[in-house]
């Protein structure tokens, strides 16, 4: 099948979005004329020409933006890694599975709002409190599914390392990794777009700052047009760090998988004839 | 072609030395399973010797206690090289191993996974790793696939390539568990040409410990021949072999050695093939 992006698969992307914004447009002007609680298309782009230009009621939205960036980025990849760390761990050794199952089942059962204000509590307005959050739920699903694939690894291949003495470090780099890069990969985007959203309702709950922050100050004003902007705008960055660094990302590890045309010449036609 | 002399093995030194092995596994109706019950086995250095034996009789399984990879219930001896493997657990890195299948990871090249091995065994000094690895891969003729991933090349070749990641560590013990039996006919035969070329081309023979279930291919490859009876196993035949090579099947030598192996297992192990 091929993947690869073409002027007819561009458009075809493109048009159930154009598709939206005129229904989104007829129905504000034609039928919802409320634009504080309904707010147009051309509403909702006057405010990004604002937040692009730095303006704001509360501090500067670049500010605010870069803050909710940093959360999320130090959340994701301090989780991100040290569940990959523990789940290969995991996946290895029992002990250590049945060690954390029960928290992870907790961190994955207990809804995220429900951690925000459990560190509100326990540490305060801080910057911690969202950045811990967001890391507990991330990581539980990275955790699993690291493990899960460490577990899969074929017996054969194992005895393999075993029987040529590969050390820890060549295990988990050589082997283990690799073996799972397709599950991490896979589980890197889904736990990057799920931290998108969640680190919002944590700023919005327990922070002076971020998106969040902007988002609640406008919900509170009954002005909607700025929470669909930046809404936009995370949906954005979430399809450029998509685009630009997971899915090429699982292109390569998939090419790598599978059977590819050999870049010298195939196999000698007699080795052909011996197969058949 | 070598002489013919250099082909008979450098005779009386033992390489490895197993004694009264003894060994069960439990099974699945909750008994145990009897693998070894005071197993004996010696093997010669710089042969090539063929443990022949039924399925399940537990060839595998010598194989793997020889690496260490296994532990067994007890035995009075696992000596390399006089020493006991389980005082030394480092005596298993002169042993490279060839499995039923290539078991090579697909995410590298025919050259990073022969790499791959050569890092874990710890292969000194490593600027020789790239001459031993053009060596070898050229000796298997792989060279121009060298680069090629597992998935490029047909299972011939990654057979190929799994011996030379066995070879590139300049083993002194080669253990091969039947790494030909899921090869066409045709391909197998010309495999066993190019190890069999690989084998004689040194100077001081490898002692390699081949394993198989197939009566003709022992008769074309072994200096010594250890026939194993089914499990518990215990060896019932052995003999060396002193004919030349290339050994072709349909040689009087060869077939006559094959109908000798046959009646030896149908009469003293009691396996008709
Ligand atoms: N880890 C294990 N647990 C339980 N039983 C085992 C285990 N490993 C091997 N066995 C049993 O030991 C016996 C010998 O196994 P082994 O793989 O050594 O046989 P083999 O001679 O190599 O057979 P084949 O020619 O089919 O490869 C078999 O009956 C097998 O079921
Ligand atoms: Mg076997």
């Amino acid at each position: 099948m091929n993947w690869s992006v073409t002027p007819k698969s561009l458009l075809l992307n493109a048009l159930p979005v154009a598709a939206a914004v005129l229904v989104w447009w007829a129905a504000t002007t034609y039928i919802l004329v409320q634009p504080r609680i309904y707010p147009t298309p051309q509403g909702v782009f006057t405010e990004l020409v604002r937040i692009f230009k730095n303006e704001g009621p509360i501090g500067e939205p670049y500010t605010h933006a870069a803050a909710t960036l940093w959360r999320l980025t130090i959340a994701w990849g301090g989780g991100f890694v040290a569940a990959t760390l523990l789940g290969v761990l995991a996946g290895r050794k029992k002990w250590v599975f049945d060690f954390f199952s029960y928290p992870v089942w907790i961190a994955m059962a207990v809804p995220s709002v429900v951690w925000v204000y459990i560190f509100l509590v326990v540490f305060g307005i801080e910057e911690m409190v969202p950045i811990l959050a967001l890391m507990i739920l991330l990581a539980a699903p990275v955790f699993l599914g690291t493990a899960e694939g460490v577990r899969s690894t074929p017996k054969e291949l194992l005895e393999m390392c075993d029987s040529y003495k590969i050390g820890t470090r060549q295990r988990l780099f050589h082997f283990y990794l690799p073996y799972i890069a397709p599950y991490m990969v896979a589980n890197a985007r889904v736990s990057f777009a799920y931290g998108i959203r969640i680190v919002l309702i944590a700023e919005v709950i327990g922070l002076p700052n971020g998106v969040g922050i902007l988002v609640g100050y406008w919900s509170d004003s009954l002005y909607m047009a700025p929470i669909v902007a930046w809404g936009l705008l995370l949906m954005a960055t979430g399809m450029i760090v998509d685009y630009c660094i997971f899915a090429p990302l699982q292109r390569r590890i998939r090419r790598e998988a599978e059977p590819r045309p050999a870049s010298k010449r195939q196999p000698s036609g007699n080795s052909r004839l011996k197969r058949a | 072609m070598l002489e013919m002399t250099k082909d008979t093995a450098a005779a009386g030194e033992t390489k490895v030395s197993l004694k009264n092995l003894q060994l069960s596994f439990p099974d699945q109706s909750g008994g145990v399973k009897q693998i070894y019950q005071g197993l004996d086995l010696e093997i010669e250095k710089g042969s090539f010797t063929v443990l022949l034996g039924p399925s399940g009789c537990g060839k595998s399984t010598l194989l793997n206690i020889m690496d260490g990879l296994l532990q067994p219930n007890s035995a009075d001896e696992i000596l390399i090289d006089g020493e006991d493997l389980r005082d030394r657990p480092d005596l298993s890195r002169q042993m490279a191993y060839v499995f039923q299948g290539p078991r090579l990871l697909k995410w590298k090249t025919l050259a990073e996974n022969a790499e791959f091995g050569l890092r874990g065994l710890g292969v000194q000094p490593r600027d020789r790793w790239p001459e031993l690895m053009e060596r070898y891969f050229a000796a298997v003729g792989l060279s121009e696939y060298m680069h090629h991933y597992p998935s490029q090349v047909s299972g011939g070749m990654q057979q190929r390539a799994a011996i030379v990641r066995a070879w590139v560590n300049e083993p002194q013990i080669l253990l091969m568990d039947e790494p030909f039996s899921h090869l066409d006919e045709i391909t197998a035969a010309e495999m066993r040409r190019i190890l069999v070329d690989l084998w004689r081309a040194e100077e001081v023979h490898r002692t390699v410990v081949f394993v198989t279930h197939d009566i003709s291919e022992a008769a074309q490859l072994a200096t010594d021949i250890v026939m194993l009876t089914p499990a518990p196993s215990s060896i019932c035949f052995r003999r060396k072999v002193d004919l030349p090579w290339p050994r072709h099947i349909e040689s009087d030598e060869v077939m006559d050695l094959e109908k000798e192996l046959r009646k030896a297992f149908a009469e003293r192990a009691g396996v008709r093939f």
